[in-house]
């Protein structure tokens, strides 16, 4: 069975558009400290995915770098796909930048491949106004078609489209990399199959036999079929799942705490059948019947963190919207409609490390104290950086996080490197140990010398005499018996509106406590206390 | 000899054989002497009360340090202002510790209990005036579920009735820091006497020497002389007389 002849969009350099630029400025999208996007001046520059941070600066000094932030991509990704809506009603988003839909239909509505290609590009050069290039490709099956799209990249012209039939010959020479599979195409190139066209002359059952499923899909992709295999699966009208809301929602994160709980729901049910679902279309409806419905593809199957996102992404696309295009009311019903399901292959819970059931049975709970108390009642801890006592640990609402997924070691800055965030020295920074109680607002307190005059900081950044007693907020006078400061902190100081002084000291009393007080804009603080 | 065959019953009575070892959640191996089961028993509440000094959260994250190290969740309940950087010194792991804010104090019992059963240490600070009978049956609860409760009120000092029904009470009851001195120095560790009590197997009150937290940042007991040397004496302590100190490798 040959594969449905498929259109992909492709926008180029899209991480670097969603950050806000053109293509002649030089600028990239980092991700963990590498490059995953760079703009057109910036590749002339030398800047590649895959490059490092310091590197990438070193190449080029005056790059312009950005973080990587999915929703704000989604939701300029919006206007391209309501372009390509009224050309076709059902487009699949693979990712933000690149969509696929199936064109025979539309093709032939519109008098064949070029021309549907033709007034796709000028209808999207038009609103994307010159921010990046778009390039269409066409071939049979989704596979084929992106790779069409990477071809017309390479040939500098808008389209590539590839006859009925000659899908093969298009794929042969290309190199297995393009199968994007990172530990297959490993095995692959060290086997001596460079080419996908080696890849595919092997017979399939052997394939099968030496690289199971995965090494099978591949395949099926170098040989110009598509992915799933014949038998895919309908999935049965019931595994959909909705929600009615009453009283309608208008704000992205309560629908995106739905959300959650819907694809879980999601995934119940697909797992009950023994399926996992590839494709999923997400129904939002508002009360004056607005419908958005997007179909969301995934390599591999989508895990309901994932479908969550996506529903999220969609949803602040949706409502963030230019005026004309937002919806007029709130939400009153989100749906999820699972499209294309393949037989779950199950997943096999690690030994040690990885997801545990321990970590699945303190999510439930977590969810649940979060139904009790709201969102943003359960927080985890994140390594962050910084110099004032807070700033090295920031609480995350556990919903945002995967809690399985994670992990927490502090990411080891590479050497040679500048550190960033974490690892950083951070002059300036309390040494340890760290005190354990912080007060979430600093207290009012008052730090008096042997004379009962208020300490304070002389203008050569020492004390103004040995502190003798502390007043705390509730007036009770303890005596100090020893101390230790001033440490004098100074932030921004080119930023008038967030540059801060700051000294500290440490304070022993008698009743043994010992604390931490700062003295800043002329008033003692207590910042926090050694619990 | 004729050896019958259990009759059903007797095999719903029989329980299965469970290691006393997986009965208690571990701790360092140092503090293991503080408890009586030699660690947290699955199950049981421990109270953790401090005097004016402080420690309770110190000694707290101590506790769940090799806890959450090994794979073991904890979650906090409503202990406002803790630094989880501290709590990461003393050798709590940060992938598996949720906070939690303070709930209502109608709705505290109903949030910690969804906590016990999930995660292996919940730690909570019962809000102010709470009935005993809810703090029992929330003990109840953990004993059912194979968790183990922690109760600090933080600096405060807990209130007698939840100290009575706690099976095991740490009470940290004086705390001298090492380090500062007049003018200079920075705080470097800190010396703490906790007493030990408790019910059934830990009634007799016992006193242990604790480092709260000790020179290499973490929570342990004090050995011997030798470390009662260790660190900068605050200036009081210097004048007490010259003292021989042991040599220690430092490479």
């Amino acid at each position: 069975m040959t594969a449905v002849r498929t259109m992909v969009v492709w926008c180029l350099d899209w991480p670097v558009v969603a950050a806000g630029c053109e293509s002649d400025d030089v600028a990239a999208v980092f991700v963990a400290n590498r490059v995953v996007a760079a703009s057109a001046a910036a590749r002339v520059a030398g800047i590649e995915r895959g490059l490092r941070r310091r590197e990438a600066q070193r190449r080029c000094p005056h790059l312009l770098v950005f973080d990587r932030d999915e929703a704000r991509e989604v939701r300029i990704f919006e206007e391209v796909v309501r372009v390509v809506e009224r050309y076709t009603p059902r487009i699949e988003v693979t990712r933000p930048g690149q969509c696929a839909f199936a064109t025979r239909g539309p093709s032939r509505y519109f008098g064949g491949d070029h021309a549907l290609a033709d007034l796709l590009s000028e209808a999207i050069a038009d609103v994307l106004a010159g921010r990046t290039e778009v390039r269409i490709g066409v071939a049979d099956g989704p596979f084929a078609a992106a790779l069409a799209a990477r071809a017309a990249q390479a040939e500098r012209t808008g389209c590539a489209i590839i006859e009925p039939g000659s899908v093969t010959d298009f794929l042969h020479p290309l190199p297995v990399t393009a199968l994007e599979r990172p530990e297959l195409t490993d095995v692959l190139l060290r086997l001596g199959l460079r080419t996908l066209g080696a890849f595919a002359a092997l017979p399939a059952t052997d394939v099968l036999g030496r690289f199971g499923v995965e090494g099978r899909e591949g395949h099926r992709l170098a040989n110009g079929l598509d992915a799933l295999p014949p038998d895919g699966r309908i999935p049965p009208p019931d595994l959909d799942v909705s929600i009615e809301l009453d009283p309608p929602i208008e704000r992205v994160d309560q629908a995106a705490f739905v959300a959650k709980t819907l694809a879980e729901q999601l995934e119940q049910q697909l797992q009950h059948e023994g399926v996992a679902c590839t494709r999923v279309a997400i129904e939002a409806e508002t009360e004056h019947g607005e419908l958005l419905v997007r179909l969301w593809r995934h390599e591999g199957a989508l895990s309901a963190a994932a479908v969550a996102d996506r529903v999220r992404w969609q949803l602040d696309g949706w409502l963030n919207a230019a005026p004309s295009a937002r919806p007029s009311g709130g939400l009153i019903r989100l749906a999820l409609v699972p499209d294309e399901v393949i037989a779950a292959a199950g997943r096999q819970l690690g030994f040690w490390g990885g997801e545990t059931a321990a970590d699945e049975r303190a999510a439930r709970a977590f969810a649940r104290v979060q139904g009790l108390l709201g969102p943003d009642a359960v927080r985890v801890p994140e390594w962050s950086g910084g110099r004032q006592l807070g700033d090295e640990v920031a609480l995350v609402s556990a919903a945002a996080v995967d809690l399985a997924e994670r992990s927490l070691r502090p990411v080891a800055a590479d050497a040679g490197s500048i550190g960033v965030g974490v690892e950083a020295p951070w002059p300036g920074r309390l040494p340890r140990p760290a005190p354990s109680l912080l007060h979430a607002s600093p207290l009012l307190v008052d730090v008096l010398d042997a004379a009962g005059d208020a300490v304070h900081i002389t203008g050569r950044g020492l004390a103004s005499a040995a502190p003798r007693t502390l007043v705390l907020a509730d007036r009770r006078r303890l005596r100090v018996t020893a101390w230790a400061g001033p440490w004098l902190v100074e932030e921004r100081w080119w930023d008038a509106d967030r540059s801060r002084r700051q000294a500290r000291f440490q304070i022993v009393t008698d009743d043994g406590g010992a604390r931490v007080v700062m003295r800043e804009s002329g008033q003692w603080w207590e910042v926090a206390a050694y619990d | 000899m004729v050896v019958r065959p259990p009759v059903p019953e007797r095999i719903k009575q029989l329980k299965p054989l469970v290691l006393a070892r997986e009965q208690v959640v571990a701790v360092a191996d140092e503090l293991s002497a503080l408890f009586p089961a030699g660690g947290l028993r699955r199950g049981s509440s421990i109270a953790i009360s401090a005097g004016p000094g402080g420690g309770s959260r110190t000694l707290t994250a101590g506790l769940l340090a090799n806890a959450t190290a090994t794979g073991s969740w904890a979650a906090v309940v409503g202990v406002p202002g803790w630094n989880l950087a501290a709590a990461a010194e003393q050798g709590v792991s940060l992938e598996r510790i949720a906070i939690v804010d303070r709930p209502e104090p109608a709705s505290w019992a109903t949030v910690v209990a969804a906590l016990i059963g999930a995660c292996d240490v919940v730690v909570a600070a019962p809000p102010p005036r709470v009935r005993a009978a809810l703090v029992a049956r929330v003990q109840a609860r953990a004993r059912e579920r194979g968790s183990v409760l922690m109760i600090t009120g933080g600096n405060a000092t807990a209130s007698a009735g939840l100290v009575r029904q706690a099976d095991v009470h740490l009470k940290i009851e004086s705390r001298t820091w090492r380090g500062l001195g007049v003018g200079h120095g920075h705080l470097r560790a800190a010396q703490a006497t906790v007493e030990v009590t408790g019910r059934r197997q830990a009634a007799r009150p016992r006193r242990f020497d604790l480092w709260l937290p000790g020179p290499d940042g973490r929570v342990g007991v004090v050995s011997t002389v030798a470390d009662a040397g260790r660190g900068h004496d605050t200036a009081a302590a210097r004048d007490a007389g010259p003292r021989t100190r042991r040599l220690r490798s430092v490479g």
